[in-house]
């Protein structure tokens, strides 16, 4: 069959179907893309099941992590579609309060955290958060309001001193060299006279984050806190990777890109791999310097979000972060507990991984006016071990 | 609208791409083939040294057309991307014809096409070849934010606009391939303009196969033995930096080079810095690892 054959009119609501469950699922999928996907489906044979994936990684998908993913989401939706009664309906996507009582449960709900179920009628309707959902799954409830409000402002207030270096772009500056072009046209004003000199000086490159945010299930109680400082974090530093990790390392940069906070955190809390099976630190910084050590460089602040409880061989970790620490510029630590005055490094992880670390913060650090104060940081935690790089940092704010 | 191109299809695409002894499996030929005949931009993104810039030069060579490279590097601005004015040539024109020409026609004169120096991207819309050239922006990734906000109107309407000329726009829709080796995230603006390829490692097949087209001379037998070497390298979870396809052909010219048919301790040893661009890496193989990877069936 020639491609491009099959351009029913009928096949548009199937696509916008899929569209949209992709983005229940938490894709970001523009009008654009779901555009060029059509647009590139006119091109070719949709009755050949790999070419038709083929063709909408290569037009939906914008991240490596995304085309797994795609691929799961191409297979649950188009394994279960069932055609609706009347094709020239749009194709309805709902999230019920309860699955309909004529509902025919698809196979697919045995995915975690997911469940898709066609009535009679051939309405499908997908359900995010199943109502058997194991106590293992995340539940990132967003925050109050003005909590989120206040560790916004600290992620502010922490971009001004995260690692910046000069870049070769320059910029106006009160003063420096001397910039010898602005100079002379500035001097055009004064009858072509040289009487006031305009200065240039390197503007500083932006910060770049990397945030390893452990979602193990010792950091269940401050999952929902530690998730707002992660969105704040992605969302105000432009530069920035975010991998979650427990027993395994995943990139979860894709689930926060563009989407708010109340959603991001609905699309985190179905995608992140379940608790429950212990933390392996030192093993995921192998993993994350294996496969993306090309992000470290002397201009990246990585920010570690745990609370340093450790399942596999605290040596790996210490190895692991001298490793990383080399090769940034600040190690930025977050301990959920570190906020209490009575806080003491007493997991092995922790002991293990504060000699690498410049800094060490609580959450409580963003949400607090005072946040980066030097003297919030040095008396608070006198047991804390501030590297002369984080102190640097302190002594900036 | 679709553009009269000899790719009418993924088959014809890998075919012209096996051609240009470019060895592609069926997601880099759909991409390909869906960015030449929806006339989109190609984002293609993936390991260092795996083939993505090849991709742009297959291309150029397979429609038989121009290459025209942008190479990306921190600090890149517009003047060396669009265009510049020809300064030097523009106060020696005023020189000479000051006294011939009014003040009007000399301005007209001075800001004309002539006196216009081409970038690469105001090269590839106004390129006069018979045929549309490929545009390479290569490792966008490593040039700044501000970049991308430049490419956005190029990449979507294929139009330059000079304050002094008007807008530019394309004779011919150039093919525009845009690689990044993913040191920072790129844009969303600029991801939606594009159609999207990850290029990973290749599996062992893959690059026995490449190893045969691109080394001439390599034995079957031998060209397994570097991919399986190369492969274990790879598995290695604790090393840095993974050889590319780039290394594994390098290494492979390196040993028809010293004349080796049969992978030895010895001569890994020796060429080891072919596979191997790390120097932590480096001492973990030379304290042992190397004698448990030759060892490996």
């Amino acid at each position: 069959m020639r491609p491009g054959k099959q351009k029913e009119p009928s096949f548009v609501p199937r696509l916008a179907g899929f569209i949209r469950f992709l983005r229940i699922r938490g894709f970001a999928v523009g009008t654009g893309s779901a555009l060029d996907c059509a647009q590139a489906l006119r091109h070719i044979s949709i009755l050949d099941r790999d070419t038709f994936l083929a063709a909408c990684i290569v037009t939906l998908a914008k991240s490596p992590e995304d085309v797994p993913r795609l691929i799961e989401s191409f297979d649950l939706f188009w394994s279960t579609y069932i055609e609706p009664a009347e094709s020239k309906t749009r194709l309805p996507v709902s999230a019920p309060s309860s699955p309909p009582p004529d509902g025919r449960v698809s196979a697919s709900e045995t995915a975690p955290g997911f469940r898709m179920t066609v009535d009679r009628a051939g309405v499908v309707r997908v359900g995010l958060y199943s109502p058997d959902a194991p106590s293992s799954g995340h539940d990132l409830r967003p925050l109050d309001r003005r909590r989120v409000v206040a560790i916004r402002a600290g992620v502010r207030r922490f971009r001004r001193h995260a690692a910046t270096r000069p870049g070769r772009r320059q910029a106006p500056a009160r003063r420096g060299p001397i910039d010898f072009p602005a100079t002379a046209r500035h001097s055009l004003r004064q009858g072509g006279e040289w009487v006031e000199f305009r200065f240039r000086k390197p503007r500083k490159r932006g910060a770049e984050l990397v945030v390893l945010w452990d979602v193990s299930g010792s950091m269940r109680d401050h999952e929902a806190v530690l998730f707002a400082l992660v969105h704040a974090l992605h969302r105000l530093v432009r530069r920035t990777r975010v991998f979650a990790f427990g027993t395994q390392l995943d990139e979860v940069t894709g689930l926060l890109r563009g989407q708010n906070y109340v959603h991001a955190a609905r699309a985190a809390s179905g995608h992140l791999r379940p608790m429950g099976g212990g933390t392996r630190i030192g093993s995921c910084l192998e993993d994350f310097l294996r496969r993306y050590a090309r992000l470290l460089h002397g201009g990246t602040t990585v920010v570690v979000l745990s609370d340093g409880w450790d399942l596999g061989e605290t040596a790996r970790l210490s190895i692991a972060l001298r490793r990383l620490r080399h090769l940034c510029h600040l190690v930025v630590w977050v301990n959920p507990y570190a906020d209490d005055p009575r806080f003491e490094p007493a997991t092995a992880g922790m002991r293990e991984a504060l000699p690498h670390v410049d800094l060490l913060l609580g959450p409580g650090d963003f949400e607090s006016r005072a946040g980066f104060a030097p003297e919030r940081v040095a008396t608070r935690r006198p047991l804390t071990r501030v590297g002369s790089r984080g102190k640097a940092f302190i002594d900036a704010a | 609208m679709a553009k009269k191109t000899d790719m009418d299809g993924v088959d014809a695409v890998l075919e012209r791409f096996e051609g240009q002894q470019y060895i592609a499996d069926r997601s880099i030929g759909m991409a390909v083939f869906l960015a030449v005949r929806m006339g989109k931009p190609l984002l293609v993104e993936g390991e260092p040294g795996c083939g993505k810039t090849e991709i742009a030069r297959t291309l150029a060579a397979a429609l038989e057309t121009e290459l025209i490279r942008l190479q990306c590097y921190e600090g890149l601005d517009a003047d060396s991307t669009l265009y510049e004015w020809n300064h030097p040539k523009q106060l020696l024109t005023i020189r000479i014809e000051e006294a011939r020409k009014d003040t009007k026609a000399l301005e007209r004169e001075i800001f004309s096409e002539e006196f216009l120096l081409k970038r690469p991207l105001l090269q590839a819309l106004t390129h006069d070849g018979p045929r549309a050239p490929v545009l390479l922006i290569d490792e966008i990734d490593r040039a700044d934010e501000e970049l991308e906000g430049l490419l956005l109107e190029f990449l979507s309407d294929f139009q330059i606009t000079i304050p002094e000329l008007g807008t530019i726009r394309a004779k011919r829709v150039p093919h525009v391939v845009i690689t990044s080796n993913r040191t920072r995230e790129l844009s969303d603006a600029l991801k939606r303009r594009c159609l999207y390829l990850y290029i990973g490692f290749p599996s062992r097949e893959k690059e026995v196969a490449i190893l045969r087209v691109k080394v001439p001379g390599l034995g079957e037998q031998f060209a397994e033995e570097i991919a399986g070497f190369v492969q274990r390298v790879r598995a290695e979870d604790d090393f840095v930096k993974r050889p590319g396809i780039s290394e594994t052909l390098e290494w492979a010219s390196a040993l028809m080079t010293l004349g080796t048919t049969k992978l030895d301790r010895d001569i890994v040893e020796q060429t080891l810095g072919f596979v191997v661009k790390d120097a932590q890496d480096l001492q973990t193989m030379q304290s042992g690892r190397l004698d448990a990877l030759l060892g490996s069936p």
